[in-house]
């Protein structure tokens, strides 16, 4: 290889936390509730790619749109059974974020009776697994590298189409920035929440099946990436598609050249503490930036630039 | 009269025709295992003969019609033996015809089938122990170490299996009982499932596997009463007299001793490490650094990883750059990585395979990746294992009778050959029913007194199993171990007492 592969390492981390970050903000728009449920979203994603791979031999990337469906569905169970009765109940943010934890563990619990099903049916590895060996390769390097930054750039395409240039997108504006006020001129809220919260859901399936080509499975894997992904929406305002993208790809470039070149210098010890980075991000974002990167005024510094 | 005397020896004859008639050679179908390790020779003509004595002995196989010989004996197996028992492995020939060989053994005496059990004292157990008596299990049934996990979590089933079949045939009125919890492969959660086998009335338990288990409930074990008998764990920090663990495998001093010595034999000069950043991964770096740098070898400062990331590519990234630099200075052969870690072997060698200096290097790994089939059931884990030959060490049960038989069993039961961690957590399982057993009691501290005395005098799957001052297994030996063409194949031994490596 002619570059170092840490390179196209942290491309693909950066890309899939993005997509994980769209997700989570699209569906934080809606119901102003952090899921905190939505990785493990992505981690259905990772174990519908397992039976894909292994049980039906078949590309891993067959399981992007069953990924994308499955995990669409679960969340817009979470939205439609779990959040709209507490909201109704005028629940308050605190009691849906803690709805959001239990239901995390839900999955968590359906995801482990479900590697336990496919170690014992297809006798298959469904813990601590990756499927590296089953993708291919493009000049040299795994195709993973590609499709992974290449599918953030179409779905952030075809979601700016979407928001900027059809009737949903402009009634999905309207219901996130004032639901009472979309709802008189006649946009059915209810069903923009509920497509929100399956496109946010359905992006994580996409960013799992695509993880599972790089990071180690496991029914626990949700909780071990939720911080990074958190950081990213926050670092990118958690209001806006944009920010998520560019938080993503922050945070997520980061974590491996940042870990990767402390390393270098301060030595090996530092690696163990990767998980502070995003901690690291939330802290600073909070503290110096709370609207994050799309709250920043980014003509005064162009204005600031021109001057100097 | 005449008559009647005349009759005699016809009516013997007829009263005993059909018991000849009947005698069937019985075989059970797991000695099929052994037959084929000695075909394969994975064990030799002396192991062969020495588990068919036992299994005579035993009467697990009964031979009708062999009898001992009075003069002298033949001096080795013929090779038509050997053919023939290569036919009843494939099930061409029938166990009767299959005897005709173990016949021949015995009349010549190369099998001695001892028959006088006179000498051996008659042992009288107490009976104050009637019914079920449950002992705990803990060990990782998923996670990092599942592999190893369910193979141990086996042995110790079939060890209860047999102890109480032992219990019946002594006529004892109890028997034991396992209850099995999954610690995860994590501390906390081995404390918890500690928690509730106490809360259970459970103080005796088998496990837990891993050190960082072990050090995060030692202290509750301790100051609650209770007992571990771990076949696993091997921390030196965890070498400590008279607390509640005792550990059926040698610690990590030894093992680390004896990767030096291998990696020196193979003419490695540069070692750079890289360990799983935990009390196992901690102390086993520690002892094979020693070890190398005190064998005039130099030591990098390596990586520590954080086990619980689910991906390495830092870790890989560091890795590389500091074997280059040796490599550029040494040469590729004489750089070599040393790999301590779990399961996660192959996520760590799989993003290790994007560097192309890390292939070209020797790698070197513990016990705990011995027969890690998910390195060969993967292709990029096999393509790399085989490039970097690697290679590791075990620890060394002594081959005997009871090995063999549970590793036949655990082999067909579970469908791969297991690590030999299962024999420790089968005579784990003895101990501690041996100790009740000859205490007739269920008391912690009664049978944590006995299990010194016990262990001492007991030689079970793993051979003799004298522990030291701080209940850990005293003979360190260990097997070695590599991936080469496709399979896990035992490639020599490493003997503590003369430190000294012997590849075949």
């Amino acid at each position: 290889m002619i570059f170092d592969p840490i390179y196209s390492d942290a491309i693909i981390f950066a890309s899939l936390l993005g997509l994980l970050s769209i997700g989570l903000t699209l569906t934080y728009l809606t119901t102003r509730v952090p899921n905190f449920a939505h990785a493990s979203f992505a981690t259905i994603g990772v174990y519908i790619a397992l039976i894909a791979t292994r049980v039906w031999e078949s590309s891993p990337y067959v399981a992007i749109p069953i990924a994308f469906v499955i995990s669409g569905m679960v969340a817009l169970s979470l939205y439609h059974f779990i959040l709209k009765p507490l909201i109704r109940k005028g629940s308050s943010q605190a009691i849906q974020m803690i709805a959001t934890l239990a239901f995390d563990l839900v999955v968590i619990a359906v995801l482990n009776i479900t590697a336990d099903y496919i170690v014992k049916t297809f006798q298959v590895t469904s813990r601590e697994f990756t499927l590296r060996s089953y993708d291919s390769e493009l000049a040299g390097l795994p195709f993973i590298v590609f499709v992974a930054p290449i599918t953030i750039a179409i779905l952030a395409i075809m979601l700016h189409v979407i928001l900027k240039k059809t009737k949903f997108g402009i009634a999905m504006r309207a219901a996130t920035q004032n639901s009472d006020l979309a709802e008189t001129v006649g946009v059915n809220v209810k069903l923009v929440y509920g497509v929100s919260w399956i496109m946010g859901g359905g992006f994580a399936g996409i960013a799992g099946a695509l993880m599972s080509l790089w990071f180690q499975g496991d029914p626990n894997l949700g909780p071990q990436i939720i911080p990074s992904v958190f950081a990213a929406s926050i670092v990118g305002g958690f209001l806006s598609i944009y920010g998520a993208i560019a938080g993503g790809l922050l945070v997520g470039l980061t974590e491996v050249l940042g870990t990767r070149f402390l390393a270098g210098e301060f030595g090996s010890w530092l690696i163990a503490y990767r998980p502070l980075i995003p901690l690291v991000f939330i802290v600073v974002t909070l503290m110096l930036a709370p609207r994050g990167l799309a709250g920043i005024n980014w003509s005064r510094f162009r204005r600031h630039g021109s001057r100097t | 009269m005449k008559t009647r005397l005349f009759l005699l020896p016809l009516l013997m004859i007829i009263a005993l025709a059909p018991i000849y008639a009947f005698a069937e050679t019985e075989i059970p179908d797991w000695v099929k295992n052994v037959a084929q390790f000695w075909i394969d020779d994975q064990i030799d003509d002396e192991g062969f003969v020495q588990v068919i004595e036992y299994l005579v002995g035993q009467g697990i196989i009964n031979i009708p019609y062999a009898e001992a010989p009075e003069g002298e004996s033949a001096a080795s197996i013929p090779s038509w033996i050997k053919t023939n028992s290569e036919f009843w492995v494939k099930g061409d020939i029938s166990n009767d015809e299959f005897a005709v060989g173990l016949e021949w053994l015995i009349n010549n005496g190369v099998i001695k089938v001892s028959v006088d059990d006179s000498s051996e004292p008659i042992v009288e157990y107490g009976t104050d122990l009637q019914g079920e008596v449950t002992i705990g299990l803990i060990l990782p049934l998923t996670g990092d170490l599942a592999t190893h996990g369910i193979e141990n979590h086996e042995g110790s089933k079939y060890g209860v299996v047999e102890f109480n079949k032992f219990l019946q045939e002594i006529g004892q009125e109890w028997h034991l009982k396992m209850v099995s919890e999954d610690s995860a492969t994590n501390p906390v959660i081995a404390l918890e499932k500690l928690t509730a086998l106490n809360a259970k009335g459970i103080g005796i338990v088998v496990g837990p596997e891993t050190s960082s288990n072990i050090r995060n409930i030692k202290g509750y074990s301790d100051s609650n009463n209770m007992l571990l008998v771990s076949c696993c764990s091997s921390a030196p920090a965890l070498a400590i007299p008279n607390d509640s663990v005792f550990r059926l495998v040698p610690d990590d001093r030894n093992q680390g001793t004896a990767l030096a010595k291998l990696m020196r034999h193979e003419g490695i000069e540069v070692l750079v490490p890289v360990w799983r950043g935990d009390t196992w991964g901690d102390g086993l770096s520690a002892a094979t650094i020693k070890s190398f740098s005190e064998r005039g070898g130099i030591v990098d400062d390596g990586v520590r990883y954080n086990p619980e990331s689910p991906e390495f590519s830092a870790s890989t990234s560091l890795l590389a750059s500091s074997v280059r630099d040796y490599v550029n200075e040494y040469g590729s052969d004489k750089v070599a990585v040393l790999f301590l870690g779990f399961a996660e072997v192959l996520q760590f060698m799989q993003s290790a395979h994007e560097h192309e200096v890390l292939d070209d290097v020797r790698w070197f790994g513990p016990g705990a990746n011995t027969k890690e089939h998910k390195l060969i059931d993967d292709p990029i884990g096999l393509d790399f294992s085989t490039n970097v030959q690697f290679t590791t060490v075990q620890f060394a049960a002594s081959k005997n009778p009871i090995y063999e038989k549970v590793q036949a069993h655990l082999t067909e039961s579970l469908g791969v050959e297991p690590n030999t961690f299962v024999h420790s957590s089968y005579d784990a399982v003895w101990i501690i029913g041996l100790a009740m057993l000859e205490t007739q009691s269920t008391d912690v501290s009664i049978i944590k007194e006995k299990i010194p005395e016990i262990a001492n005098n007991y030689s079970g799957s793993i051979g003799p199993t004298t522990l030291n001052e701080a209940g850990d297994l005293a003979q360190a030996d260990y097997e070695v171990w590599g991936i080469r063409d496709a399979h896990w194949i035992n490639l020599g031994k490493y003997t503590q007492a003369d430190d000294s490596i012997t590849l075949k």
